[in-house]
């Protein structure tokens, strides 16, 4: 779904459903368990999503910043999409492509 | 291949990456740097500043002139732009690095603020990226334009966000062409790792 139709209920939702110990901060465990669902990613992957949107260096999450990564996520993954016209999980790029491609999102 | 990079590099390919800065091991005379000062006084023991301690010492060093200093978020790009170890922080040889992009980005951007409110509109933005040899196309420009606007204005500390990202992007773009064709393939896992680390 778009960024655009994520309504504020389903972001309370979604936050509700992922923090599971209601402690109002997303842990790492946490985390794993809600982007195994949809997204096929490594543990490499895990850890610096962790370190970039871990603000305050604890490994923990903010509800809010969790939201931030998740939109940047989901309109990074349109975005290939869009350009993986064969569906192999595979773009081939021109540098000035990327930087179009990405530099409004980050 | 060409890159673009800071202004003035001509759209050259360049192997060190920053304004000419010395990088690598401390050279001699490290402790009468000037800058070496702004460092130290911030840099615990283990020589090593993060995010905040470089808000710090960028501030005091005074190199934002007569602009407002460096908002948090800025720093933390800075400090991930050159974090090659992944630790969240830099060492004063990075820290030098810093300092002379810096330098040359503020003197870039001061060509384009010619009334000197320390903003530029989004015209001056593109115009100011395509001096530095980025050639977006305009729907990205302006995006980014909008995105960074307070009041249709861009401030300096925003328009360094962009080019550290600029910058960050460039580089993790440039590490996988390994062929130096301009072109990469990406797998969606490395694509988002690659944008993630920025």
């Amino acid at each position: 779904m778009a960024a655009t139709q994520l309504q504020p209920r389903l972001l309370a939702s979604l936050g509700y459903w992922v923090d599971k110990d209601r402690s109002g901060v997303i842990s790492d465990n946490e985390l794993q368990q809600a982007l195994s669902n949809g997204y096929r990613l490594s543990d490499q992957f895990h850890d610096i999503l962790i370190r970039k949107f871990d603000r305050q260096g604890r490994g923990q999450i903010a509800f809010d910043d969790f939201i931030q990564g998740c939109i940047v996520l989901q309109r990074l993954t349109d975005i290939f999409r869009r350009y993986d016209t064969d569906q192999d999980g595979w773009i081939q790029v021109s540098y000035e492509q990327y930087l179009s491609m990405v530099f409004s999102i980050v | 291949m060409a890159y673009p990079g800071h202004p003035g590099a001509g759209g050259g390919y360049y192997p060190g990456g920053y304004g000419g800065a010395p990088g690598g091991p401390a050279f001699p005379g490290q402790t009468q740097d000037p800058l070496y000062g702004y460092f130290a006084a911030v840099a615990g023991q283990d020589g090593q500043i993060d995010a905040d301690e470089l808000q710090r010492c960028l501030t005091q060093s005074g190199i934002a002139g007569g602009y407002k200093p460096f908002n948090l978020e800025t720093c933390r790009l800075m400090v991930s732009m050159l974090d090659r170890d992944r630790s969240g922080t830099m060492g004063f040889n990075e820290f030098k690095e810093l300092w002379a992009v810096l330098n040359g980005w503020r003197q870039h951007f001061i060509s384009f603020d010619s009334d000197r409110s320390g903003t530029v509109d989004p015209q001056e933005l593109q115009k100011a990226l395509t001096t530095m040899g980025f050639r977006l196309n305009p729907q990205t420009v302006n995006s980014v334009a909008k995105r960074y606007s307070t009041s249709g204005k861009i401030t300096f500390d925003d328009y360094i966000a962009c080019c550290v990202k600029l910058r960050a992007l460039t580089d993790s773009f440039r590490r996988r062409d390994t062929g130096q064709q301009g072109v990469v393939n990406f797998s969606y896992d490395d694509f988002i790792q690659c944008v993630m680390t920025v």
